[in-house]
């Protein structure tokens, strides 16, 4: 690594030779150029750590649901859920997920028999569709569930799913 | 360590993006060839963003496949836009990424 030329020391008195030090220069002209050019928002905020331990952590569906915040969620024709009826590879089911229930906040998906039901709760920002796809494990055939938190009300709807090849473990 | 694949497309009035990341999201059940158990190593905590504003927060486990995917649509998108996607994990490693929008 090339040194810094100490603070104050007089603009070309680097010792480098001539052609290093236009080389030097250029690099360091560019690498100004590409920051001045990236926008304030180039670097993410960091990713906060809130994590909703109890209901992730929940043995149980309904035990994951209570710790959503509700232990009766209406059931609803509102949310589409998109996965195949048999799942081939338990290890890697595509899910897509759409609620049309006005004012939806958030939506979360649950694996009835999995050890640990609750795979992800996704919320969204205003005017953004409440529309999410991922990949599940699934462990063995079963109900997959997906919550939708809406006006602090919760809603539900299931899905049957059989899986020939079990996806945990 | 870890990479981020993203694409974010116009589709109609929004970005169609799509994630792809690389992480084992150890369950903490599975044993290795010695007959250990592996420990549990999942992402906990993603978030997506449109020009720096959070548009989409998920917390998750181990109930998502390894090398998880996520997919979105962004409404008000436009091309040249900058979609970014930061993740947690259960040991406290991050990674990050930043794509443009691009016309369908």
């Amino acid at each position: 690594m090339m040194s810094r030329p100490a603070s104050g020391q007089a603009p070309g008195s680097t010792g480098l030779p001539d052609l290093a030090r236009r080389a030097f220069a250029r690099a360091t002209l560019a690498l100004a150029a590409t920051m001045a050019l990236r926008p304030a928002f180039a670097q993410p905020a960091p990713v906060p750590t809130d994590w909703n331990r109890p209901a992730f952590e929940a043995k149980t569906a309904a035990e994951a649901i209570r710790q959503l915040g509700s232990s009766a969620p209406a059931t609803s024709r509102d949310i589409q859920i998109d996965i195949q009826d048999v799942v081939e590879n338990g290890a890697r089911a595509r899910i897509e997920v759409h609620s049309r229930i006005p004012g939806t906040q958030a939506l979360s998906i649950l694996t009835d028999n999995n050890p640990q039901p609750l795979a992800a709760t996704f919320t969204f920002a205003a005017g953004i569709d409440p529309y999410a796809s991922t990949l599940l494990k699934i462990a063995e055939s079963g109900p997959v569930r997906v919550i939708v938190q809406a006006g602090g009300r919760l809603y539900a709807a299931t899905r049957e799913v059989r899986v020939t090849l079990g996806g945990c473990g | 360590m870890s990479t981020i694949r993203m694409s974010a497309r116009m589709r109609q009035d929004y970005a169609d993006v799509r994630a792809l990341l690389t992480h084992p999201m150890e369950t903490g059940t599975r044993r290795d060839a010695k007959g250990q158990l592996v420990p549990q190593h999942f992402i906990q905590r993603v978030q997506i963003s449109h020009n720096g504003k959070v548009v989409m927060d998920v917390q998750c486990s181990q109930g998502l496949s390894r090398d998880p995917f996520f997919g979105l649509r962004v409404r008000g998108a436009k091309p040249g836009d900058r979609i970014g996607l930061a993740w947690l994990d259960n040991r406290g490693a991050r990674d990050s990424a930043e794509v443009a929008v691009s016309a369908a």
